[in-house]
């Protein structure tokens, strides 16, 4: 009997994520996905055709003929949206490595920092979340603008003379996405470094290694997972960032978020605006699928 | 010639802890020296000294006459073999053992022909291309023996390299050890606290307690000899009788057994001792001799007691003997003795110490 019950809950703990998925990924995905293959109309909502379940089987027939590929056509037709993709990503891209270049050192030192202290480095890592992501980011203008706080200061100690023009540019999005994405990449970081055996590079020291060679051929290597997990982490939300480009970048910043807002809100074209965000959807999860299966044909590598 | 490694009353603490009390060692070319001391008695401390894993807090560690004070560990001519055997992960067999030898900026001919020639001393051809997690904790093992012998140091450091291995492969592989030692004539300072891997493979030992030596010698020395209780008591079965002492002359000295007043030993003692001085008397199992009574009183030299226990070790075999006093001795006796005497429990006797058998301890 309790070997029944046992398996029920067994049974649960591996359907229950299925449910939450479901739920909470496949549903919307679905919404999405099907918004996306209609077409916009002047209505309450904004596109056709809606599927009514009360309206039965046969309308539900005739709906889905409805469906076409027309918001995609009209992605591929408009260049826009191919220089908005092209401009997110390099811009994702930029912010990726320049987040990493910023997150290594420090979660070098927070690895390397006495037991007792990390936890508190963690949580210090962690902490700008305590505050709304809108208002850091509204911080950022202070600080950038012409007669902000950096050319102020900069001003002050007479390193120049002309204030430096970085909001509103691509420059401001780009420290906007390192500052507000730093924690995400830390985190993987400081995990991979901190579980790292300090007996190898000591190992690699005793066999001849300098201190810069046990670091690019043992610490470097072995903090892979951690780099690629903290490189997702903050490239797949940035491609897609709308707030920080809308907020600090300018009016010529091109970014895929704030096409599709505009698409939404200004231009009340559902359909456009879903369409794109599934076309980036996949430019953002074939890479990875495809780069997931080469990864799992290897014969088991790592640890 | 002067030796390898002169260790010059060195500290090292942790806080208030002295792991390194004023140590003294010498190790010489091509020796092989096993440290030896309980859990926690600073010999992994020691041993990174050595490698330049810390820096002594005093006193000066010279290998082949240079003070190593500011010597980094990848310039030491010594090499170390970690107890976690610590092989790089996401390299090869072959790279992890290439890799001290990139590192000295051997050619890729040479370094290929070093590997080959590593592998097959430690009997692991054939396992070059797999990594580190395919590899079972005895191949692991050989594969760090490998890797730290392949930039051909003047000093092997091993730390506890056998523990985690099985008993049985344990002792094949005490005796590669030693082979290999012998093939290269490197010298191999190893850290045990395991008395019989220590006796079974060093040529000298330094036995250590609580950070300072407590005494070297080779195994016959600190096994027949031992400077000190400690020694005594760490190293092999003993019998320990409380003893008080009687007189002190020219290194020969005599003490009288607690419980029986009658009975006073004269041995050899290294150390100067003062008469009426509490001592100890130290007698190792196989020469404790037994003998049947015969109904007359023991001889002179000998105590009365009865068998309390028996056990059969498959080559000797152990008797303990409860004497007049209550004190329990542990006799060892080779198999053909054993059967011999036919002793089983409750059989009265007379224990005795055989010829050279006692040691008056010191301290
Ligand atoms: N980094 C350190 N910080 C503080 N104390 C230490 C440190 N390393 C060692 N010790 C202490 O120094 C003493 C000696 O440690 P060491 O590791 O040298 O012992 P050991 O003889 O190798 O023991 P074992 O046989 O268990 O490996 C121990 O009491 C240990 O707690
Ligand atoms: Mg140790």
């Amino acid at each position: 009997m309790s070997a029944g019950r046992g398996s029920l809950v067994e049974r649960a703990a591996i359907v229950l994520p299925f449910v939450w998925l479901a739920v909470f990924f496949a549903a919307p995905f679905l919404i999405v996905v099907k918004i996306s293959l209609s077409q916009a109309a002047l209505a309450q909502p904004p596109y056709a055709p809606v599927f009514e379940l009360s309206e039965g089987l046969g309308a539900l027939r005739a709906g889905l003929r409805e469906l076409s590929f027309s918001a995609y056509a009209a992605l591929a037709e408009d260049a826009l949206y191919l220089r908005a993709y092209l401009s997110s990503l390099w811009i994702a891209g930029l912010a990726t490595a320049l987040t990493l270049c910023a997150a290594y050192p420090l979660a070098f030192a927070m690895a390397r920092a006495p037991a007792h202290w990390q936890p508190h480095l963690v949580m210090l890592a962690i902490a700008p979340f305590w505050t709304s992501f809108l208002i850091r980011v509204y911080a950022w203008i202070a600080i950038l603008r012409d007669e902000g706080l950096l050319n102020r200061a900069l001003a002050g100690i007479g390193f120049i003379t002309e204030p430096l023009h970085i909001f509103a540019t691509d420059t401001a999005v780009l420290i906007g996405i390192v500052y507000s994405y730093l924690p995400f990449m830390v985190l993987p970081l400081y995990s991979a470094l901190a579980r790292q055996d300090p007996a190898l590079t000591e190992a690699a020291a005793d066999l001849g290694a300098k201190p810069l060679a046990c670091f690019w051929r043992i610490t470097f290597p072995l903090s892979r997972p951690g780099i690629l997990a903290g490189s997702l982490l903050v490239f797949i939300p940035a491609a897609g960032e709308f707030v920080i480009p809308d907020l600090l970048g300018g009016s010529d910043t091109l970014m895929i978020g704030k096409v599709l807002w505009s698409e939404f809100f200004d231009n009340r074209d559902w359909p456009a605006a879903c369409a794109a965000a599934i076309v980036l959807l996949a430019l953002l999860l074939i890479p990875l699928a495809l780069w997931e299966r080469t990864r799992s044909a290897e014969p088991v590598g790592g640890r | 010639m002067p030796p390898l490694v002169e260790i010059q009353e060195v500290t090292r603490r942790f806080g208030a802890l002295a792991a390194v009390d004023n140590v003294s060692l010498e190790i010489a070319e091509g020796e092989f020296l096993a440290l030896l001391g309980p859990s926690g008695c600073g010999k992994t401390t020691l041993m990174r000294l050595i490698a330049g894993f810390g820096a002594a807090d005093s006193g000066r560690i010279l290998i082949g006459g240079r003070d190593m004070a500011d010597v980094p560990p990848y310039e030491r001519p010594v090499n170390m073999m970690f107890q976690s055997h610590a092989l790089f992960p996401h390299m090869s067999v072959e790279s992890n053992i290439a890799f001290g030898l990139a590192r000295a900026g051997m050619s890729k001919g040479d370094m290929g022909r070093r590997v080959a020639e590593m592998l097959r001393l430690v009997q692991m051809e054939g396992f070059g291309a797999r990594r580190p997690h395919q590899l079972s904790g005895g191949q692991s093992q050989r594969v760090a023996l490998a890797r730290a012998l392949a930039r051909r140091p003047r000093l092997l450091l091993l730390d506890e390299p056998l523990a985690a291995l099985d008993r049985k492969l344990r002792e094949e592989t005490q005796f590669e050890l030693k082979a290999v030692q012998r093939e290269l004539g490197t010298a191999f300072m190893l850290v045990t606290h395991d008395q019989g891997e220590a006796m079974a493979m060093a040529g000298r030992i330094a036995v250590m307690r609580a950070g300072a030596i407590a005494q070297t010698g080779s195994p016959r020395e600190i096994y027949e000899s031992p400077a000190s209780r400690f020694v005594a008591e760490f190293v092999g079965g003993i019998n320990l009788f409380e003893a008080v002492v009687v007189s002190f002359a020219g290194g020969i000295a005599s003490a009288r057994l607690d419980g029986a007043s009658d009975f006073v030993f004269t041995a050899r003692c290294s150390s100067p001792l003062a008469a009426g001085q509490k001592t100890a008397l130290a007698v190792r199992p196989e020469s404790i001799v037994i003998t049947r009574t015969g109904g007359a009183p023991p001889a002179p030299g000998a105590l009365r007691g009865e068998v309390v226990d028996t056990a059969f070790l498959g080559g000797i075999f152990h008797a303990r003997v409860k004497l007049a006093s209550g004190f329990v001795v542990l006799s060892a006796l080779s198999g053909p003795a054993a059967a011999e005497l036919g002793l089983t429990r409750g059989d009265s006797v007379d224990a005795s110490i055989g010829p050279g058998g006692g040691r008056i301890l010191a301290s």
